[in-house]
Order: structure tokens, then C-alpha cells, then sequence
């Protein structure tokens, strides 16, 4: 016994269980956009059947009724004049002999006492403790008339119930007449349509839900992918986008407009969170060496400075050092913005000009280390371009030309090429072996000759970004051959 | 010169209140932004030096402010932003000249220098005249002691900002900036090679020096 009470104890939990699973689910389903749409598109064919039923009932069984109505009243006046103008034993006669051929009309007479004296059926259709019976004297036109509306077993052997409507006419003196009206093959045609609407309301209302839930579903799974999406990148994965409608051909509406916005959010979003997270590096890397090298001097100075001389000597060496190491610092700021997408103000500028300029403020310091500096600028290069970070780019080559070439030449070189336009820096001195290249312009990697020279080293990389910052590359090819080497030439094509 | 210095950290003000007082000025400190933008319009002042980031009010905002009441007097921003559209945004909100944190007390107070003498950079003069160093802005002529001297266009611009401040220093970097336009240093030292060649031209040959270095700072023209 008390393992049958387990068993159905068992069972009901998991009924309830079952049930407390299927709300959660109701509610879940209930909340979304598939289900909303669906319910509002039910709701708006039901108002829509409802009204149209409606309409149907007016227009078949209001004009039904109101025919009925109109002849069964014609006829209970015709009978009245009779019964007016020759009592009611000629009523009496007129009923008998209507009511013998009668098909549509239905006609009852009864006594005082409520006994029927003649008429086609057994029983007036309708309560009459509410007729009032008129006092004596007043004439039978004037007499109220109740009308009714019934249903009727016919005595023709159609067994099928009918409906009619009636009237009832009271006579001054207890005498009571009712008429009335089938309402004939009309009403049963009216029923059918009325039913006929109906079911089809039903199968229109299942309709409308289904397409509801298909105009939904496909809103829905689109919203799906997008939010698949925004979770994966809130779990801390950058790196996905949302997938982009490849196959239709009908591709811009809302959701590809949506989709494309994430997706260039993302980029933007991603390459900022990279950008912050190596500027932290960047920052060490090219700040900590210089940085301990000067607390080397100022500790070596602090501590072995013979007399106030050697120590300001040791603080105007320190000064520069800082001087240097916010140079340093400024373009790895620099690098990361243009890294994060930031900092490059395009405008319309004249690149010719712009490299004659710079051409001439390096032309001296190039004749000052015995370097034989030329140039070669195709007149009038009109680009859209930051001149300023164009500028720095360019000089920052030229400073590493200078300080890679020991002797020979250098050269500066731009020229339209297609739609692209080439700026060249070319000179005679060491050069980058081809392998080293790629290397030499990342970001971390310095190659180890620019390791022994003085300065941060991060202008090709620098000079790269700028490059990239304007949509271009940056190329490093053999310079001109002399015996210090291959010579580099770098080329900033955009 | 009476000078207005407007930084909120006290050790640096104080710093450089001492800096501009030992090239001959006055200064005066203020820590906050608010306090600044009274003592701005109530006395009289040759240089207003702003840090951009204040308490009580933002430096940028008490210039605007100031400006927008036509008070002319010359500003030079300090900030720790000093990328291209940080300095932008300090010129139009009324701002002279913009430097960027950290800077030499020279630098400081050379720019200062040059501010309160309120040049204007499109004054009408036709001739400038320095001693019996002479320069025609129309024929782009220079002459010394009657001479002419062959001088390239870009010695020109250099020579004409050198004459335009006469008698002030005038840094490295405020040459990169107003002659060339840079806004970045180079590594490799270009002023100091056409300041060289400038100097070869308009003083070799004569009997005193005009362009004199001041190590570790710039240079300065005089008669």
C-alpha cells in the first residue's frame, strides 16, 4: 500500500513539475516577437470576422425579420377589420378558411378563457400574462399589438423546427388573435451562411495566426543572429560578426543596414581594445631602456659627481635624455591612435609642394654630412591627405636615411603611378635584408643595427602607419648599391 | 611684463612664476579656474598662460568666456594633450599659441616673451629694419649695411619671423612651428643647419654678429 502511495506521490510531482516546466515555457514563448505578432494578427482577423459576421446577421436575418414582420401585420389588419366589422364569429370563419390553404401564414384564435377556437397551430408561440386585455369600449385599432419571435413544429409532416415571427392582437372584449410568419427557406439559407462565416472565421483565424508566426519567425531569426552575436562578443570574443545575407539578392533592408552597423562597430570596437591593450606594451617597450638608462645616469652622477660642474653636466645630459624619451613617447602616442583608427584629418593638399618643402629643409643637414641629397617631384600631385602625418612620415624616412647612409646618395622621389602616387626615399647606405623587411616594420621588432644607434627607432613603423592611416603600404625594396650595402629604398604608395 | 599663470599643480606654478621673474617679469599665480577668469578681467595683464584642465572652471571655456567679452589679452595654453586636434581645439577657443606639456622653462618663457609683445603676423609694414639689416617683404630683398644679400625663400620666411621678434629668443621648436608648420621635432637637427647657412649669409663678411645662439635654447637676432 505504501509503495502505491509512493508511485502516485511520484507521479504528481513530476505532473507538476511537468506543468511548472510548461509555464515557464508559456511565459518564455510569450515574450517574444514571433508570439506577439502572431497574437496581434489573431486578434486583428477575429475584430475583422466579428465585424463581417456581424454585418451578415444584419443584412440576412434583420431584412428576414422585418419582411415577416410587415406581411404578418398586413394580415392581422386585414383579419381586424373583420373582426371590427362583423365580430367575431366572421373572425372566427375568416381564420378556419385562411388558416385551411394557409402555407406561410400561421393564424390561432382564442376565447377568453384561452382555448383555441381555430387556427393552424396548437398554441399562441408567446407568454401572454403580459397582454393586457384593452377595457371595454375601446375600438380594436387602437388596441396594442405584441409581436414575437418563435419556433414552430410544423403539422405538414416537415419535421425540421421553423422559425417565424408573430403578432398578437387583444380584443376589447377577450378575444385574442395571433398571426404569424415563417420565415421561410430564407432563414435556413441565412443560417448557413451565418454558420458558414463562422467556421471560416475559425480556419482564417488559424491562418492568420500561422502567418503571423511565419512574418515573425523570419524577423525573429535575424534578431536571433544578432543577438547570438552580441552575446558571444559579451563573453569576451571580439573577433565574431554577425553573419551577412549572402544569398539573397534583395539585400539591404533593415536588418542588412543593422547587421552592417554591428559588424563596423565591432571592427572599430576591436581594433580599440587591441590599441589599448598594446599601448601598455608599447609604452614599456620603448620607454622602460631609455628610462632606466637615464636613472643609471642620475644615480651614477648622484653618487660619483666629483663637484657642482660634473653634476650640472650630468643634469643637462639627463634633461635631454627626457627631452628624447617624450619624443619617443609622443610618437608612440601618435602610432597607437593612428593604430586605433584616430587621429588622420584628411583634406585636399598639394603633395608636390609639400615635398619641395620638406626637400628643402633637409637639403642642407644632407650637404652638412657630405650625402648628395636629390629630388624628383612630379609637379602638381594634388591627394587627399593629413599633410601633417604625410610630413612626419616622409621625415622620419628622410632622419633614417641620414642616419643609415655613411656615404653616397639619397634621394627623394614622387610620382603619379595609375591612380596610386609613389613617395620614395632612396639612399646608398647599409639596407634591410629582404628577410629582416617584414620584421622591420613591426612594431616591437627593431633590427639590431638600429639597436646601437641613438634614436627610438620607431619611425618606419611610425611611417607605416601613416601609410596605412591614408589607405596605402608601405614597400621596402634594395636602394642604390655602394659598398656599404644594398641601400634601402622605401616607397609609401596611396 | 605682468604675467598671469593659471596650472594647479602649486610645485610647477611656483616653478614657473620663478622662471618668468628671473627673465624680468611679474607673475602671478592661480591654481583654479574660476579665481583666473576674475583676476583676468579685473586687472591688467600682458600674458594669460592657461593649463587646460583646471578645477572650477576649464581653461578652454574661461578663454572662450573671456573672449566672448572682448578681452584681447594674449593666452598661451599649457596641456598634456598636444596632438594636432588638441591644438586646434585650444586656437579656437581663443587661445595664441599652444604648448605641449612637458616643455623647457625657456621654451616657456620665450613663447611668453613673444606673446606680450603682441606682433601682429600681418602687420601692414613693407620694410623691416634691424640696424642697418634691411628686408623689403615686396621685392623680397635683404640687405646689410647696403648690400643686397642672395637669400633662398624659405631663409626668407626664417629671417622675416627672426626680424618680426628682434631682440626676443626664439626656440627651435617655435621655428619648426611657425616657419615650417611642423608640429612634430625631427631627428635630425634642421634648424640648427639653416640657421647656420642664414648666419654665414647676413653675418660673415660683417663687422658684428646679428643671429646669436643661446645654448640650449634658440636663438636671437639683434642689432
Amino acid at each position: 500500500m505504501g509503495k502505491f502511495d509512493n508511485i502516485i506521490a511520484k507521479l504528481k510531482s513530476k505532473l507538476a513539475r511537468r506543468e511548472t516546466g510548461f509555464r515557464a515555457r508559456f511565459a518564455e514563448v510569450s515574450r517574444t516577437t514571433t508570439f506577439k505578432v502572431a497574437r496581434n494578427f489573431a486578434i486583428l482577423f477575429l475584430t475583422f470576422a466579428t465585424l463581417l459576421l456581424a454585418y451578415i446577421w444584419v443584412m440576412s436575418f434583420g431584412f428576414l425579420n422585418y419582411d415577416a414582420d410587415r406581411q404578418a401585420k398586413q394580415e392581422l389588419n386585414a383579419l381586424s377589420k373583420i373582426w371590427a366589422d362583423h365580430g367575431v364569429e366572421a373572425l372566427n370563419a375568416a381564420v378556419i378558411e385562411r388558416a385551411a390553404t394557409a402555407n406561410e401564414n400561421l393564424y390561432v384564435l382564442i376565447t377568453p378563457q384561452g382555448a383555441v377556437m381555430s387556427g393552424n397551430i396548437d398554441a399562441v408561440p408567446m407568454d401572454l400574462s403580459k397582454v393586457k386585455i384593452p377595457d371595454s369600449g375601446v375600438p380594436l385599432q387602437d388596441s396594442p399589438v405584441y409581436s414575437s419571435s418563435f419556433n414552430y413544429a410544423r403539422q405538414d409532416g416537415d419535421n425540421r423546427n421553423h422559425s417565424a415571427r408573430g403578432v398578437f392582437l387583444a380584443g376589447a372584449d377577450g378575444y385574442g388573435l395571433f398571426v404569424g410568419r415563417d420565415l421561410g427557406a430564407g432563414f435556413v439559407v441565412a443560417e448557413r451562411v451565418t454558420s458558414a462565416v463562422w467556421s471560416g472565421s475559425l480556419a482564417v483565424l488559424i491562418f492568420a495566426m500561422l502567418g503571423g508566426v511565419m512574418a515573425a519567425r523570419g524577423a525573429a531569426k535575424r534578431v536571433d543572429e544578432l543577438s547570438k552575436t552580441t552575446k558571444k562578443v559579451m563573453s569576451g570574443d571580439l573577433s565574431v560578426r554577425a553573419p551577412v545575407n549572402l544569398y539573397k539578392t534583395d539585400t539591404g533592408d533593415e536588418f542588412d543596414a543593422l547587421t552592417d552597423d554591428l559588424n563596423n562597430m565591432l571592427d572599430r570596437t576591436e581594433r580599440l581594445v587591441q590599441a589599448s591593450r598594446t599601448i601598455g606594451d608599447a609604452i614599456a617597450h620603448d620607454l622602460r631602456s631609455p628610462l632606466t638608462r637615464l636613472r643609471v645616469k642620475l644615480e651614477d652622477a648622484n653618487i660619483h659627481a666629483q663637484n657642482k660642474d660634473e653634476l650640472h653636466d650630468a643634469l643637462d645630459v639627463a634633461i635631454n635624455d627626457i627631452d628624447r624619451i617624450v619624443g619617443t613617447f609622443n610618437a608612440v602616442l601618435r602610432l597607437s591612435r593612428l593604430e586605433a583608427g584616430q587621429g588622420a584629418i584628411r583634406e585636399t593638399i598639394n603633395l608636390s609642394e609639400t615635398l619641395h618643402e620638406i626637400a628643402e629643409i633637409f637639403e642642407y643637414s644632407f650637404e652638412d654630412k657630405g650625402l648628395e641629397f636629390s629630388s624628383q617631384i612630379e609637379d602638381n600631385i594634388i591627394i587627399d591627405a593629413d599633410k601633417s602625418l604625410l610630413t612626419q612620415a616622409i621625415t622620419n624616412l628622410l632622419d633614417n636615411a641620414m642616419k643609415y647612409t655613411p656615404s653616397g646618395k639619397v634621394q627623394l622621389i614622387a610620382k603619379k603611378q595609375n591612380k596610386k602616387t609613389a613617395i620614395s626615399v632612396i639612399d646608398s647606405g647599409t639596407g634591410i635584408a629582404p628577410e629582416l623587411r617584414e620584421k622591420a616594420l613591426k612594431r616591437f621588432e627593431r633590427l639590431d643595427a638600429a639597436r646601437t644607434t641613438q634614436g627610438s627607432g620607431i619611425g618606419l613603423s611610425l611611417a607605416h602607419a601613416i601609410a596605412e592611416a591614408h589607405d596605402g603600404v608601405l614597400i621596402l625594396d634594395d636602394g642604390i648599391e655602394s659598398e656599404n650595402g644594398k641601400g634601402l629604398n622605401v616607397t609609401i604608395l596611396i | 611684463m605682468k604675467v598671469l599663470v593659471v596650472e594647479d599643480a602649486v610645485d610647477t606654478a611656483r616653478f614657473m612664476a620663478r622662471a618668468l621673474e628671473e627673465a624680468g617679469h611679474s607673475a602671478d599665480i592661480s591654481h583654479n579656474g574660476t579665481e583666473a577668469e576674475e583676476k583676468a578681467r579685473s586687472l591688467q595683464y600682458d600674458v594669460l598662460v592657461f593649463d587646460r584642465m583646471l578645477p572650477g572652471k576649464d581653461g578652454l571655456e574661461v578663454v572662450r568666456d573671456l573672449r566672448k567679452d572682448a578681452i584681447t589679452t594674449p593666452v598661451l595654453f599649457l596641456s598634456a594633450l598636444g596632438e594636432v586636434d588638441h591644438r586646434i581645439e585650444g586656437l579656437k577657443a581663443g587661445g595664441d599659441d599652444y604648448l605641449a606639456k612637458p616643455y623647457s622653462s625657456a621654451e616657456l618663457v620665450a613663447r611668453v616673451e613673444v606673446l606680450g609683445k603682441r606682433i601682429d603676423p600681418d602687420s601692414r609694414a613693407t620694410l623691416l629694419k634691424l640696424g642697418d639689416l634691411e628686408m623689403d617683404l615686396i621685392t623680397r630683398k635683404v640687405f646689410r649695411a647696403g648690400k643686397k644679400i642672395d637669400i633662398q625663400p624659405r631663409e626668407f620666411r626664417l629671417l622675416e619671423y627672426l626680424m618680426r621678434n628682434c631682440g626676443q629668443i626664439v626656440t627651435r621648436t617655435m621655428l619648426l612651428e611657425k616657419v615650417w608648420d611642423y608640429h612634430f621635432d625631427p631627428q635630425t637637427n634642421v634648424i640648427d643647419v639653416h640657421i647656420s647657412r642664414l648666419r654665414s649669409k647676413i653675418d660673415k663678411d660683417f663687422d658684428h654678429p646679428m643671429l646669436h645662439t643661446i645654448r640650449g635654447t634658440g636663438y636671437r637676432l639683434e642689432a
